[in-house]
C-alpha cells in the first residue's frame, strides 16, 4: 500500500494520500467549498425572506424610505465588485497556468476594490447616521428625510438595509483578509498555492459569493420602482 | 485505480477547466450591461399585464435580471461550467432549498392579529413597544381604517 501511496505522489505533488487521484481530491475541494456557500445561501435567504414579507406589506412607504438611498453609490459599488470577481476569476484563471505575477497582481487588485467598496459603504453609512435613519430610539427624529413614510415602517425598511448590507459588509471584511492570506502564500511562493490552484479556487469561489449576493442586494434595496 | 463516479467530469481533460480571457471579459461587460438595464428598468412604470399589476411586473423585472446575472456569474466565474456532476448537484440543491424556504410566505396568511402598544400614532418615539411590528390590517376590516395606521401584529 505505501508503494501505491508513494507512485502516486510522484505523479502529482499536491495530491494527499487519502485521494485516489488529483481529480478527485479537486472535487472534493469543491463540493466542500459549495457546502460551506449554500449554508451562507440559507443564511442571507432568511433575511430575503424577511424583506419579501415586509416589503410587499409596506410598499409605498418602503419605496418612499428607499429615496434616500443614494443610487449611484450604489451603482458604483456594484461595478466595483463586478470588477473584483473578474479580477478573482482572472486570477484564479492564472493560478491554473502558473503565472504568479498575473495571479498577484489581480489578487491585489482586487483587495484594492474591497476597500474602496467599504469606503463608499463607510459615506453611505455615516449620511444615514447623521440623518437619524439607523434603528433605534432617535429614528426618524429628522423627518424630512423619511420622505414622508410612516415612521415605524421606515424603520423596518432600515433595520433590514443595515442588517443585509452590514452582513455583506462583514463578508467584505473577511474576503479582505482571506485575500491577503492568500496573497501573502503566493508573494512567498508557498508550494501549497504554486503547485496546486485549489486555495485560489476556493478563495474566489467566497468572492464571488460575496459578489453574487450584493447583485441582488443592489436592486432590491436601491431600485426599487414607484408603487403603481 | 480506475476514476471513481466523485470525479467522473464531464468535459474531461484538465486543459478544458481555463475559461479564455476573453469569455471573462465578455461576461464582465454583459454584468455591467445588465446593471444598467436593472437601473433603467426601475425607472420605467410597466403596464399591468392581465391580472398582474404593473408594479408586480416591474419587480419580477427587477429579480429576473438579478437571477440572470447570479447566473452567470455562477456558471462563468465560479467554475460551475467545469465542475463534476456532484458539485453541481450540491449547487443546484443550495437554490433549490432556497426557492422552498419561500413557500414559508404562505403561512403569514394563516394569522390572525393584535395591536402592538406604541404604533398608536405615526410619531415614534412614543416610549411604546415597536419591537414586533407585524402589521396587518385586522380581519374583517378595508385596509383603509385608521386600525391599521395604528398596527396590528398576528397572535
Amino acid at each position: 500500500m505505501a508503494a501505491i501511496a508513494h507512485d502516486t505522489h510522484e505523479d502529482h505533488g499536491a495530491l494527499h494520500h487519502q485521494f485516489e487521484n488529483i481529480e478527485q481530491q479537486n472535487d472534493s475541494y469543491i463540493v466542500g467549498m459549495w457546502t460551506f456557500l449554500v449554508t451562507e445561501v440559507m443564511f442571507f435567504g432568511a433575511l430575503f425572506l424577511i424583506y419579501t414579507l415586509y416589503r410587499s406589506m409596506y410598499q409605498m412607504d418602503w419605496y418612499l424610505a428607499h429615496e434616500e438611498l443614494d443610487v449611484k453609490l450604489g451603482a458604483f459599488n456594484t461595478i466595483v465588485l463586478l470588477i473584483s470577481s473578474f479580477t478573482v476569476a482572472v486570477a484564479v484563471r492564472s493560478a491554473q497556468r502558473k503565472e504568479r505575477g498575473l495571479v498577484l497582481a489581480n489578487i491585489g487588485i482586487t483587495i484594492a476594490c474591497a476597500f474602496i467598496f467599504l469606503v463608499v459603504k463607510a459615506f453611505e453609512y455615516s449620511a444615514k447616521f447623521e440623518h437619524h435613519l439607523y434603528p433605534g430610539p432617535t429614528f426618524g427624529s429628522v423627518p424630512e428625510h423619511l420622505n414622508g413614510a410612516n415612521a415605524n415602517y421606515a424603520q423596518l425598511f432600515y433595520g433590514l438595509y443595515f442588517g443585509m448590507t452590514g452582513l455583506h459588509a462583514l463578508h467584505i471584511i473577511v474576503g479582505i483578509i482571506v485575500l491577503s492570506a492568500l496573497f501573502n502564500l503566493w508573494w512567498r511562493k508557498c508550494d501549497s498555492v504554486m503547485k496546486d490552484y485549489i486555495p485560489t479556487e476556493l478563495v474566489g469561489l467566497y468572492w464571488h459569493f460575496v459578489d453574487l449576493v450584493w447583485i441582488f442586494l443592489f436592486p432590491l434595496m436601491y431600485l426599487m420602482p414607484k408603487p403603481h | 485505480m480506475a476514476t471513481t463516479p466523485l470525479s467522473a467530469n464531464s468535459h474531461g481533460d484538465h486543459a478544458s477547466h481555463e475559461l479564455p480571457f476573453g469569455t471573462l471579459v465578455g461576461i464582465l461587460l454583459l454584468l455591467m450591461v445588465l446593471m444598467g438595464l436593472t437601473i433603467g428598468a426601475s425607472y420605467v412604470t410597466l403596464p399591468s399585464v392581465g391580472p398582474i399589476p404593473g408594479i408586480v411586473i416591474n419587480n419580477l423585472v427587477a429579480v429576473g435580471i438579478a437571477t440572470i446575472k447570479a447566473a452567470l456569474v455562477i456558471w462563468f466565474f465560479m467554475g460551475v461550467k467545469f465542475a463534476s456532476a456532484l458539485a453541481r448537484i450540491w449547487v443546484i440543491a443550495g437554490f433549490l432549498v432556497l426557492f422552498l424556504m419561500f413557500g414559508i410566505l404562505g403561512d403569514y396568511g394563516t394569522r390572525k392579529f393584535e395591536q402592538v402598544n406604541g404604533w398608536e400614532t405615526n410619531v415614534p418615539h412614543n416610549g411604546g413597544e415597536t419591537a414586533l411590528p407585524r402589521v396587518w390590517p385586522p380581519e374583517g376590516k378595508p385596509s383603509s381604517t385608521p386600525e391599521v395606521e395604528q398596527g396590528f401584529r398576528p397572535r
